[in-house]
């Protein structure tokens, strides 16, 4: 895992959420590639990341459908995705979209990156 | 021997050879019906024999005569054999006849007026047989005195004068009656006629009591031998259960009938109760009571037969024991209940159809339909001719039954009419919602600031980037707090709360430091922000706080909507006017949505439903800011373009209202900006929330002491108590508390607690859940599984928050639970009630043994079959003679298990009963149920009914250690069964005249019958619908839950209300409502079923709405938080690493609170959903008066006009939910001043009075219609103002806080006068009763 820091693609319609995590994320070892912005997901115009971590209700674009859309993609199926929203009964829907994983809002940083470790510990 | 004289005979001898009495004798001589001589001399007639034989010919047997002749003729040769022949013939027409025949021909006769059997006429012999042949009951008077004879059937109407009645007079038997019958016989005797009475109303006396009969009968004149009357036969009908019969159902019927119109409450009891005005025969009066909503009292709504006035119908009764009418017992056992001797009590009774006025009367309570359906009490006075036997109090069942029908039926309307009441209200109930949520978030946040704020204070020791990681989470706080502060500004506007208050301001630097706030934002995503505010000429009048939020607003609207672009503010001066355009090159809005774009919760639909477009208050509270400028607003867009939002002001002060301007220029102006807004809403925040409400936790443990139950005497030995936690601050924290009081030993795990436990014999254990080696739960388990100690109080510590974590913990034996963090005089409340149960416990223990001995003593000898089960396996440990008589005395039960003792019940369902009751600890009831059993021995099964109740036994823990059996015996009774049955058809009429969908089924859910809108509805047919078919009407996704749900009702007779869809005729499926009550009988059996289904398709799409705007609202609230809490714990990583501890304990804090933060969000949710009954409590034991205090200072800071004055009594301590209560007086505060307009003062007193502790709010309002009084507490209630003001408020508070004082087992209530003012009072406990967290 040294030398090659994983990538992870955020998507959140709240700057400062983005902001966080970002921070967060890095500091603790990854490569963080975050968007306000969803509609660009899916061009991969900086090749594929190795996690994605979507909101689901985001600004003109659902993170359900981004979701269900990749997942559904053969070249983007192994694509992990983690869901995250401030409804907790979202959880279910992020499942039935194909998430690998869901985290409800707010949440403790600790728990996300448990959430994010658990995708790298094989490799 | 020619000329023999003849022989004169006197009138002795002649009634001896005739067989008729002297008297006959004398009158049928003087009616030359025999010929004979007066003697001049005596006046006796005397008699020739020849006359005597004409006579005797003439009647259909001459056996005397020709007796007569024989003992004359053969001088005693055959005398012995003639009167055995005599006897013989005599005798047999006696023979049979049942009791009577037996009776008449035992009695000696000859000591009776009638004389020896021998002596009898020929008539009254034949009358005699025809009696006793018959199955009609029949009796015969006979002679002057009309001695009574009288067969078997007849022995039912003689009744308890049977058999002293045989053998009597008449006139003696009947005494009671007399007056009636007396003249009809007369008219039988001496004119020879007959008379014919139908259903002829006699009030008897054969049991000891009058007794309203009515017989059909005919007196018959029955001629003796010698022509004449000699006596009468009676042939009867009894008509008394007819006659009743009829009438009952007749006002039955009528019942259903008037009150099926009702349209609401009132009305359903008005003409309920008229109805039973028809039948005053066994309703003399009658008065029904609705019982108030908390259950405390019940108010007079109609009377039948009795003035509304008459003492015996107080207006209200409580429902305690001190009313003269039983209302508190007939309530809670849901049982009517006989009140005696009504003279004793009241005076001058009314005496409905009877000269008597009655004796009895009943109470029944009327059962309420559903959850929020009325109760009712009815009382009616009986009937004082008629015995309140099985079938009086079953008719009064079905009466009261009835009435409830009809109740619900009305409250299924008045519901329907309050719904859409509701919708007008709904809004403005979500307007109250925010303002009481607002409130209650914004404490958390202040703590959150206020923990940023001591971190930047300190903005030296940090470094660059932790000062912009706070910056950030400080801005994001903020924005929260906005969030909230819109809400809460929005539902004082709506309120009529805010003054703005004008002041000259440079709107044009104003507006451009806000514009420029969002510039990084702006720029950051992408965009540019153009802001063009060049000064203005002429002086502008502002609240600047509220133009800030408009700017705000309209800027943050703008920038939610444009995803590219620019976003444009610009200010223009025109002629009198000054104008906002804040332009974006945003979504646009669709041309159909314009006009309602500053309608509240208005979200635009269309372009995409999605949580962007926010709560939909925004603008609508723009709208609201800029009409308070005497300005207005408009929008102009173009879909996919942008939109154009303009606010037009007017320039100067003459539309402003006067003394709400100041013309001095401020100076803030130019400094105004994100810093002074957030600073702004701090002053705001802090003027109005008393900053000792913030730190409970800080107050409460200063005065721990005062807290502490008085259960402990300090000379007493003190109480021992182990405490497990892991944590070894937590252990010296603890310890050190507890020791003040108590003994502690502090261990750090499960372990170490039990080897201590074992050793030491603590009085209490305190455990942490959370420990190494063994936890807390496997802790409880070791302990609950030793006899030892398994009685020992645990208390669970944790700090998984949660009903499901503390449901775990209890469900695991533990005997409470306490949340981290808890407070410290919860922990010693907790501890001290728990010390103190264990002593009572002990005690108890002790009691129940001495108990089980004087129950033993009192079962052995007690009426019934009683016995004792002991064990899983039904041991029989006690059986009662009487419950040996019925299973067979000659068996040996006791120490053989039910199996062993009584083999024959295997398979007859009673062992699974005593299983159930046995493992779940609830008492079972059967009535009528069949029992056969072998009591001979001889293998015969025997059919024995019995109602019976199996009642778990506990031990003192209150474990089930045993099942009590008593039971009585009711073959008898199961035979008059049919009588209940009768009344399913009377329920029919009345369920076919209701709007709703009805249906009726039988106890095991079979529906027999629909009501014709049923079929109207669904377009089926009866066919099709019978027994289970409704299924077909069902949704089949839903059907699975119907049917477990209606399973479960047929199961315990709990009443049944659900939503779900059904198909209609045109195939597409509409909700409804669903209701069904149990129709029982007076043994509580359930009879029949009773349902209706309400179509509710516009609450569905209301309540869906709304749900719809609480996720959007939730969502919204929750997105700022999850970005403070990473920055919080981002921050927090930081100065750990950096080793600054202070900092980082500050951080820490501010988690917890941002947690709180969290939980009242949640909290918000189910608020919101108070309707479903979803209200958490915090309790916590506080100081009263520094409440109260608290919110009149509070209060008074609102009002200027107002002046409140406290008059406290001295303070206690109350454990309840401090926040809620605060609610609770705020609402009622904020009512009295909202009602008062006029008035200056509102006074507020506080008055400890049998354990509570009461609290009354007066104004000197307008007051509440009496007629209204009964309704405040509703939902929606409104006080309407005389006068065509409206009063601002949409009728929740009042309900809001009757309903969170009833969680705390507390009351309230109102009293006014109009034009006068309003008292609302409240109690709550002051114990520390067990206070509902759900409902």
């Amino acid at each position: 895992m040294e030398g090659s820091k994983k990538r992870v693609l955020i998507a959140d319609d709240d700057p400062a959420i983005l902001d966080v995590l970002t921070l967060f994320l890095e500091e603790v070892g990854y490569e963080v590639e975050s968007t306000i912005n969803p509609e660009t997901i899916g061009e991969f115009s900086t090749g594929y990341p190795d996690l994605m971590i979507l909101d689901i209700w985001m600004s003109g674009w659902n993170g359900l459908d981004i979701c269900r859309t990749l997942k559904g993609q053969a070249t983007t199926r192994q694509l992990p995705i983690i869901l995250f929203s401030a409804k907790k009964e979202a959880e279910e829907l992020a499942y039935e979209a194909g998430a690998d994983d869901f985290i409800a809002k707010p949440f403790n940083l600790d728990d996300m990156l448990d959430k994010v470790e658990r995708f790298f510990k094989d490799s | 021997m020619a000329q023999e004289e003849p022989q004169i005979i006197n009138v002795q001898e002649a009634a001896e050879i005739l067989g008729v009495s002297p008297t006959t004798i004398r009158r049928w001589a003087q009616e030359r019906k025999i010929e004979g001589k007066q003697s001049r001399k005596s006046g006796e007639w005397l008699f020739t024999e020849e006359a005597l034989q004409a006579i005797g010919s003439m009647t259909p047997s001459s056996n005397g005569l020709a007796n007569r002749e024989e003992v004359h003729l053969e001088k005693g040769q055959h005398k012995e054999q003639s009167l055995q022949l005599i006897n013989a013939s005599s005798y047999d027409f006696l023979a049979g006849g049942g009791e009577m025949g037996e009776r008449i021909r035992t009695t000696d006769w000859s000591k009776t007026p009638l004389g020896p059997v021998e002596t009898w006429p020929q008539s009254l012999r034949t009358i005699v047989r025809i009696m006793l042949t018959s199955r009609q009951p029949i009796w015969i008077g006979w002679g002057p005195e009309l001695i009574k004879l009288y067969n078997d059937a007849y022995k039912t109407i003689v009744g308890g004068k049977h058999p002293w009645a045989l053998g009597r007079p008449a006139s003696e038997v009947w005494h009671e009656i007399w007056d009636s019958v007396g003249p009809r016989l007369q008219i039988a005797l001496e004119q020879n006629e007959g008379t014919y009475d139908e259903s002829l109303l006699l009030i008897m006396e054969r049991y000891g009591y009058p007794e309203e009969t009515y017989y059909t009968f005919s007196y018959s004149p029955v001629p003796g031998d010698h022509g004449g009357v000699e006596g009468i036969i009676c042939a009867n009908t009894d008509d008394t259960q007819r006659i009743i019969g009829e009438r009952q159902v007749k006002l039955l019927r009528t019942l259903a009938a008037e009150s099926s119109d009702a349209r609401t409450i009132e009305d359903a009891c008005r003409l309920s109760v008229r109805s039973l005005g028809f039948n005053t025969h066994d309703i003399p009066f009658a008065m029904l009571y609705l019982l108030d909503h908390d259950k405390q009292v019940a108010t007079l709504v109609e009377t039948a037969g009795i003035e509304k006035e008459h003492p015996a119908v107080p207006a209200t009764v409580a429902l305690d024991a001190s009313s003269s009418w039983p209302f508190a017992t007939a309530f809670s056992t849901q049982k009517d209940c006989l009140v005696s001797d009504l003279e004793k009590w009241f005076d001058d009774l009314p005496t409905g159809a009877w000269e008597l006025s009655p004796h009895q009367a009943i109470a029944l309570p009327i059962a309420p339909s559903g959850q929020a359906g009325k109760a009712g009490m009815l009382v009616v006075g009986l009937n004082p001719y008629r015995l309140f036997d099985e079938g009086y109090q079953g008719f009064l069942n079905l009466v009261a039954g009835q009435i409830a029908a009809s109740l619900a039926n009305a409250q299924a309307y008045e519901d329907e009419r309050k719904r859409a009441e509701a919708l007008a209200e709904i809004d403005r109930a979500k307007t109250l919602f925010f303002s009481n949520v607002s409130h209650e978030l914004r404490t958390p946040l202040t703590l959150i600031l206020g923990s940023i704020e001591e971190t930047l204070a300190n903005r030296d020791g940090l470094s660059l980037e932790q000062r912009e990681r706070s910056e950030i989470q400080y801005r994001n706080s903020l924005r929260l707090l906005r969030l909230v502060n819109t809400l809460l500004d929005f539902s004082r506007i709506e309120a009529g709360k805010v003054q703005a208050f004008y002041k000259q301001t440079d709107l044009a630097s104003l507006t451009a430091d806000l514009a420029s706030n969002f510039r990084s934002t702006v720029e950051k995503a992408g965009m540019q922000l153009i802001v063009d505010c060049p000064p203005l000429k002429s002086p502008v009048y502002v609240d600047q706080p509220m133009w800030e939020k408009i700017v705000l607003n309209l800027l943050s609207n703008a920038f939610k909507y444009t995803l590219e672009g620019k976003i444009t503010v610009t200010l223009r001066q025109n002629r009198s006017t000054v104008e906002l355009k804040v332009s974006d090159t945003g979504v646009g809005i669709p041309e159909e949505e314009l006009p309602r774009m500053f309608e509240r919760f208005h979200r635009v639909r269309g372009t995409e439903g999605r949580t962007h477009e926010g709560t939909g208050i925004g603008l609508s509270l723009v709208h609201e800011l800029v009409k308070l400028h005497g300005g207005t607003i408009g929008v102009t867009s173009k879909l996919g373009k942008g939109s154009t939002f303009t606010v037009t002001l007017p320039l100067g002060i003459t539309h402003l209202p006067e003394g709400q301007f100041s013309t001095d220029a401020t100076l803030s102006s130019t400094s105004l900006g994100a810093q002074t807004y957030v600073e702004e809403a701090l002053w705001l925040l802090a003027g109005q929330e008393a900053t000792a409400q913030l730190l409970p936790d800080l107050a409460l443990s200063t005065e721990g002491h005062q807290s502490l139950p008085q259960h402990e005497n300090e000379s007493v030995q003190k109480a021992r108590i182990l405490f497990a936690d892991d944590n070894a601050d937590m252990r010296a924290y603890v310890g050190r508390l507890l020791r003040q009081h108590y003994e502690v030993q502090t261990v750090p795990d499960g372990l170490a607690a039990l080897a201590a436990i074992k050793q030491n014999h603590p009085d209490l254990v305190l455990t942490d859940v959370m420990m190494p080696k063994m936890d807390g739960f496997e802790l409880l388990q070791k302990l609950r599984s030793d006899p030892e100690t398994r009685t020992l109080p645990v208390i669970l510590l944790s700090a998984r928050a949660g009903e499901e974590a503390k449901s775990e913990g209890m469900e695991a034996g533990a005997d409470d639970y306490l949340i981290k963090p808890f407070s410290v005089r919860e922990l010693l409340a907790r501890v001290g009630t728990h010390l103190q149960m264990a002593r009572l416990r002990k005690e108890a223990e002790d009691e129940v043994k001495a108990e089980r001995q004087r129950l033993r003593d009192l079962f052995m000898q007690a009426p019934a079959y009683i016995a004792v089960l002991r064990g899983p396996d039904h041991i029989f440990e006690l059986a009662n003679p009487l419950y040996m008589k019925v299973v067979g005395a000659h068996r040996e039960i006791v120490g053989k298990s039910l199996r062993d003792a009584l083999p024959e019940l295997v398979g007859q369902g009673f062992a699974q009963l005593l299983d159930r009751v046995y493992q779940t600890g609830e008492p079972f009831t059967v009535n009528e149920s069949l029992a056969q059993l072998d009591r001979n021995g001889n293998g015969t099964l025997e059919d024995v009914y019995f109602n019976f109740v199996y009642q778990p036994s506990r031990d003192a823990r209150g474990n089930v250690d045993g099942v009590l059996v008593y039971a009585v015996d009711v073959t008898e009774q199961v035979k008059t069964r049919q009588l209940i049955q009768e009344s399913e058809a009377r329920f029919r009429t009345l369920a076919d005249n209701i709007p709703n969908l009805a249906w009726m089924a039988q106890p095991d859910g079979w529906i027999y019958w629909y009501n014709s809108r049923w079929y109207d509805y669904t377009g089926t047919r009866p066919e099709q619908m019978r027994g289970h078919g409704w299924q077909a009407v069902h949704h089949p996704d839903v059907l699975p839950e119907v049917l477990a749900y209606w399973s479960h009702s047929l199961k315990t007779g709990e009443p049944f209300e659900m939503v779900f869809p059904l198909r209609g005729a045109d195939g597409n499926y509409r909700p409804f409502l669903t209701r069904t009550v149990a129709i029982r009988d007076e043994t509580g059996k359930i009879v029949q079923w009773f349902g209706t289904n309400t179509d509710i398709t516009k609450q569905k799409q209301l309540e869906q709405q709304k749900d719809e705007f609480i996720g959007i609202a939730s969502h919204e609230l929750k997105t700022p938080v999850t970005s403070i809490k990473g920055y919080t714990q981002l921050l927090e990583r930081h100065f750990r690493k950096a080793g600054d501890q202070r900092s980082s304990d500050l951080l820490k804090k501010m988690d917890v609170q941002i947690n709180k933060l969290t939980n009242l969000i949640g909290d918000l949710l189910d608020s919101t959903r108070i309707e479903s009954g979803k209200l958490l409590f915090h309790l916590s034991s506080f100081d009263y008066n520094d409440l109260v205090s608290e919110v009149v200072e509070d209060i008074q800071r609102t009002t200027v006009k107002h002046t409140i004055a406290p008059q406290l009594a001295p303070s206690v301590t109350i454990y309840a939910d401090r926040d809620r209560i605060g609610q609770v007086l705020t609402n009622l505060f904020t009512n009295a001043i909202k009602y008062s307009p006029n008035a200056k003062d509102i006074l507020v007193r506080t008055e400890i009075k049998d354990g509570n502790i009461i609290t009354s709010i007066q104004d000197f309002g307008i007051g509440i219609p009496k007629e209204k009084q009964p309704y405040v507490f509703e939902r929606f209630f409104r006080v309407e103002g005389e006068t065509q003001i409206t009063y601002p408020g949409l009728g929740l508070g009042l309900y809001i806080s009757s309903e969170f004082v009833k969680r705390h087992q507390g009351s309230i209530w109102v009293e006014s006068k109009e034009d006068e003012g309003t008292t609302i009072s409240f109690s709550l406990p002051l114990e520390q009763g067990p206070v509902e967290r759900n409902s």
